[in-house]
């Protein structure tokens, strides 16, 4: 069980990336973190690894399991990483080092974890993850370049799973890939959930992606959670304005009747909704205060005029 | 402020010197640099701030002189070698098949030698003066201005712009100007700056080895190398301020070079 | 591994070429450009008769094509001539003196990459702080100094003032070690048990080494840090993070191994350099090596010394550089052959 509370990011050039953002992803569960670029959703991912840039102030608390994450020193944290939580990146072509052998990026794996095991036993264990991301066992003397793109993010996938994390980071995980290898990533998340019973954290901005493999579902925009509830709630019928203005986009959808009228190009920032700007909907209020996140029609929204 | 910044302004301040004492020096100092005089090695005081040294000649004003050689020499070859590197890679990048290949085989097997050789080759046969020893320390610069020039010459001689050119009858040496030069300026001034900094070490270099601007012109590596001479009587002052100018200038140009390579990046 | 083959096969061809244009052009440049032998070594009073008779002797009198003919099938036959000055052959002058060289190229440069790298490194993880900053300055600034400047400091503080070390030469004549095995008397003076005469030897390279050090630590330095700071930007280097690797692990294996190959090369490139001959450190500290040499025998217009010499480096550069090049490609699995 994981669980993010009052989360706030304020990069050292004192940009506030994300604030007061707060979600829970059970074991089995698929969790979607959507927006578009520049939200802050990756942002989230990497505090969570604690792999932001020096100097990069994280408030707030992480649960994993019970373990509090944000407070443990470095040398901890690293003990974290790779092990409790297993991350995937958007580029696999320059995830994985050029110049060393697949076979050695999961044994150091098991060095800096101090997985005191014999050789073969380990080895077993690198043929089981291979069987499981559908790579034939000989590939594991390749050089990553031997590999094509789709392959290599598979790899990504078995060295974020080696150590059994309780989390597994999906960072845009198919963006990169050709809509064969997707397909094949997509079965691999819903496979890993089952096999790993991992909780799952996948940031992306594709709501095809989304609609196939999450369970729930948060949309962000300019730092902060919009709405958030189960998948069906958000992709099928939507109540905030932004994330009805999201779906709205993606024409598979086709949901009738968003009543979404033309957006505004002008953005800018103001003290109240981030959104407010841009909405058709907003009223004085939402452009002087920062609405709460509430609970209302089964899920939880931050809009004044929903709530209401 | 930002310490690149500082970096940038230090090595302006010391150029700048560097050029007003080349232009001013004379004014600066009651002495001739080349004149004898009886007070040999008097160690440095009031009358004489650096002292003097075998000939009994003023070194502080040998150094302020020795600003000319440095600088005369050092742009004359960055200049030399600008344009010799500029041209062959015009022709090689233009004409391209033998030719290029000839060149561009040529150049590499000079880019192979370390400048300080080559420029001794030449020297020690062209004999000194400062076209010599000017045009000696150039040929080191060729081939990195060739491969320069060069290479943005075959990016864009194939670009439909370029063509375009021709069909307007838009005169040569306009579109060498425009698609060949301007597009290099980023690069090639940080380029330059650490060439005259590289010129300016090569030319004291000859001169401490005797291959540089004859006797008695004020030369910082030729009195370098005199001062060399009397280090086991202690005449340090002989060998420091000459040494020290070379640094500065030196360095002046090192951070300016080195602050504008890494900002184009 | 055939395409590595051709490669090599290639890379030999094109440096034939290249040190044939080098030797010919040093060649006729010797002989276009004023400057004459016989005049250098008559001190120009001798009697024409004399001349006359010394440029027979030398070969010089004949037309240049044959000269040039001359001198080619001369070092096919691996003859470089002999000298004009000690009239010993040249190939054994330079064989006598290329240990001498090679011992200062060696202890300079290990001294130098140790330095640079580790220096490089530790900057390139703390971009843009004062501590990379300083260390950048402190680098530019060694740069800056003139080599033989530095040498001349250090024999002033450290064998005039301080009286530390020797300020010249190789080791005390009466050290010299009995037999010569490698030429490297660092060597030569541990393997026949002569410990004073290899403190002797240490104690005179120290300062040459040193102020060599300096100015090639900078560029060891320099290219060190552009390297890994571009390397450790990539998403590799953050996906290691991400497992859990210790940092020293991400940086000192994984960044840097992808950083080495052009390292790597500048520090062979600078090596190779170095083997012709540190030519200003070895003037500043008589040191008994290649490059003062060549500059003895350009003062005597020592034509075959001087051919010679810049034959034997260019010979040099090119294996060197073709070393580089093999090891290179078997370290990077990716490296491709045209």
């Amino acid at each position: 069980m994981i669980k993010v509370d009052g989360l706030d990011i304020i990069y050292p050039n004192g940009f506030n990336a994300v604030s007061d953002i707060g979600f829970e992803i059970g074991k089995k569960e698929v969790f979607a973190l959507v927006g578009e670029s520049g939200c802050g959703k990756s942002t989230t991912a990497h505090a969570l690894i604690k792999l932001l840039p020096k100097g990069t102030e994280i408030k707030g608390s992480f649960m994993l399991g019970d373990k509090e994450i944000f407070s443990l020193k470095e040398k901890d944290t690293r003990g974290v990483r790779g092990k409790d939580i297993g991350m995937v990146f958007q580029d696999p072509l320059n995830a994985l080092n050029p110049l060393v052998k697949i076979k050695e990026h999961f044994f150091e794996i098991f060095v800096a974890h101090k997985v005191k095991e014999k050789r073969e036993k380990l080895l077993e264990r690198i043929k089981f993850l291979f069987d499981f991301i559908d790579l034939p066992f000989e590939r594991v003397d390749a050089y990553p370049f031997e590999l094509s793109g789709g392959q290599r993010q598979r790899v990504m996938f078995a060295l974020a799973l080696v150590m059994n994390p309780s989390l597994l980071i999906l960072d845009e995980p198919t963006t990169a890939l050709d809509v064969l290898a997707q397909k094949k990533v997509l079965g691999l998340i819903r496979r890993a959930k089952e096999e790993f019973s991992s909780a799952t954290l996948l940031i992306t901005h594709d709501m095809g992606v989304v609609n196939e493999v999450a369970d729930k579902v948060a949309v962000m925009y300019k730092g902060r959670i919009m709405e958030m509830g189960r998948k069906d709630q958000i992709l099928y019928s939507p109540v905030h304005p932004y994330t009805k203005l999201l779906i709205s986009c993606v024409p598979k959808f086709n949901v009738k009747d968003l009543s979404i009228p033309e957006i505004p190009i002008d953005d800018y920032d103001v003290d109240g909704c981030s959104f407010a700007p841009r909405c058709h909907l907003a009223k004085d209020r939402c452009f002087a205060e920062k609405p709460e996140s509430k609970f209302k029609h089964g899920r939880r929204v931050a809009c004044f005029e929903i709530q209401n | 402020m930002n310490l690149k910044k500082i970096q940038l302004y230090i090595g302006i301040f010391i150029v700048a010197m560097l050029f007003f004492i080349a232009v001013f020096g004379p004014l600066l100092t009651p002495y001739d640099p080349i004149a004898i005089s009886n007070a040999t090695f008097s160690s440095p005081s009031l009358s004489h701030i650096f002292g003097t040294d075998a000939l009994g000649r003023d070194i502080f004003s040998r150094v302020l002189y020795g600003a000319r050689i440095s600088l005369l020499v050092s742009l004359l070859a960055v200049f030399i070698g600008v344009a010799l590197g500029t041209f062959l890679g015009l022709i090689a990048g233009f004409f391209g098949g033998k030719i290029d290949k000839f060149i561009v085989l040529l150049m590499d097997a000079m880019y192979a030698f370390p400048g300080l050789l080559l420029a001794i080759t030449f020297t020690a046969f062209l004999g000194q003066g400062i076209r010599n020893v000017a045009f000696a320390i150039a040929i080191a610069f060729v081939p990195t201005y060739f491969r320069l020039v060069r290479n943005q010459v075959l990016s864009i001689k194939n670009e439909p712009f370029v063509e375009a050119t021709k069909v307007f009858k838009v005169p040569l040496w306009k579109t060498v100007f425009i698609y060949v030069f301007l597009p290099v300026v980023p690069t090639l001034a940080g380029i330059l700056a650490l060439s005259i900094g590289d010129a300016i070490l090569t030319e004291a270099g000859l001169s401490y080895l005797g291959l540089g601007v004859p006797p008695p012109t004020p030369d910082w590596g030729a009195d370098l190398s005199t001062g060399q001479h009397y280090i086991l009587q202690d005449y340090w002052w002989c060998f420091l301020f000459p040494g020290i100018a070379i640094f500065l200038a030196v360095l002046g140009f090192a951070l300016i070079g080195d602050y504008l390579s890494e900002e184009k990046l | 591994m055939k395409g590595l083959l051709k490669y090599i096969g290639y890379r030999l061809l094109s440096s034939v070429v290249m040190v044939f244009i080098m030797v010919t052009l040093v060649f006729f440049l010797l002989r276009v450009l004023p400057g004459d032998p016989v005049q250098a070594l008559t001190g120009g009073k001798a009697p024409p008769e004399v001349v006359r008779q010394l440029k027979e002797q030398l070969g010089l009198n004949l037309p240049i094509y044959k000269q040039y003919f001359r001198f080619f099938s001369d070092i096919f036959h691996g003859n470089l001539g002999n000298s004009i000055v000690t009239g010993e052959s040249v190939k054994s002058e330079l064989l006598e003196r290329f240990p001498a060289t090679l011992e200062l190229a060696l202890v300079s440069v290990i001294l130098a990459a140790g330095g640079g790298i580790i220096l490089g490194i530790e900057s390139a993880k703390r971009e843009g702080t004062l501590f990379d900053f300083i260390a950048k300055l402190v680098a530019l600034s060694f740069y800056a100094i003139p080599i033989f400047f530095v040498g001349i400091v250090m024999q002033y503080i450290f064998g005039v003032k301080l009286g530390w070390f020797p300020i010249s030469g190789r080791i005390d004549p009466l050290n010299e070690p009995d037999k010569v095995i490698s030429g490297l008397y660092l060597l030569d003076t541990l393997l026949t048990r002569n410990f004073e005469g290899f403190v002797d030897a240490l104690k005179h390279i120290v300062l040459p080494a040193f102020s060599l050090a300096l100015v090639l630590f900078s560029v060891i330095y320099r290219i060190t840090r552009g390297n890994m700071i571009l390397q450790l930007k990539k998403e590799y280097v953050k996906a290691a993070r991400a497992r859990g690797l210790k940092e020293r692990k991400v940086v000192y294996y994984h960044a840097f191994k992808n950083a080495f190959i052009p390292i790597f090369t500048l520090i062979g490139l600078q090596f190779a350099s170095l083997l012709g001959g540190a030519i200003l450190t070895e003037n500043v500290f008589s040191w008994p090596g290649l490059g003062s040499y060549l500059i003895d025998r350009i003062g005597y217009r020592d034509f075959p010394a001087i051919q010679g010499a810049i034959l034997f480096y260019a010979v040099i550069v090119v294996f060197i550089s073709i070393g580089i090049d093999i090891i290179c490609a078997l370290i990077n699995p990716k490296i491709k052959y045209e």
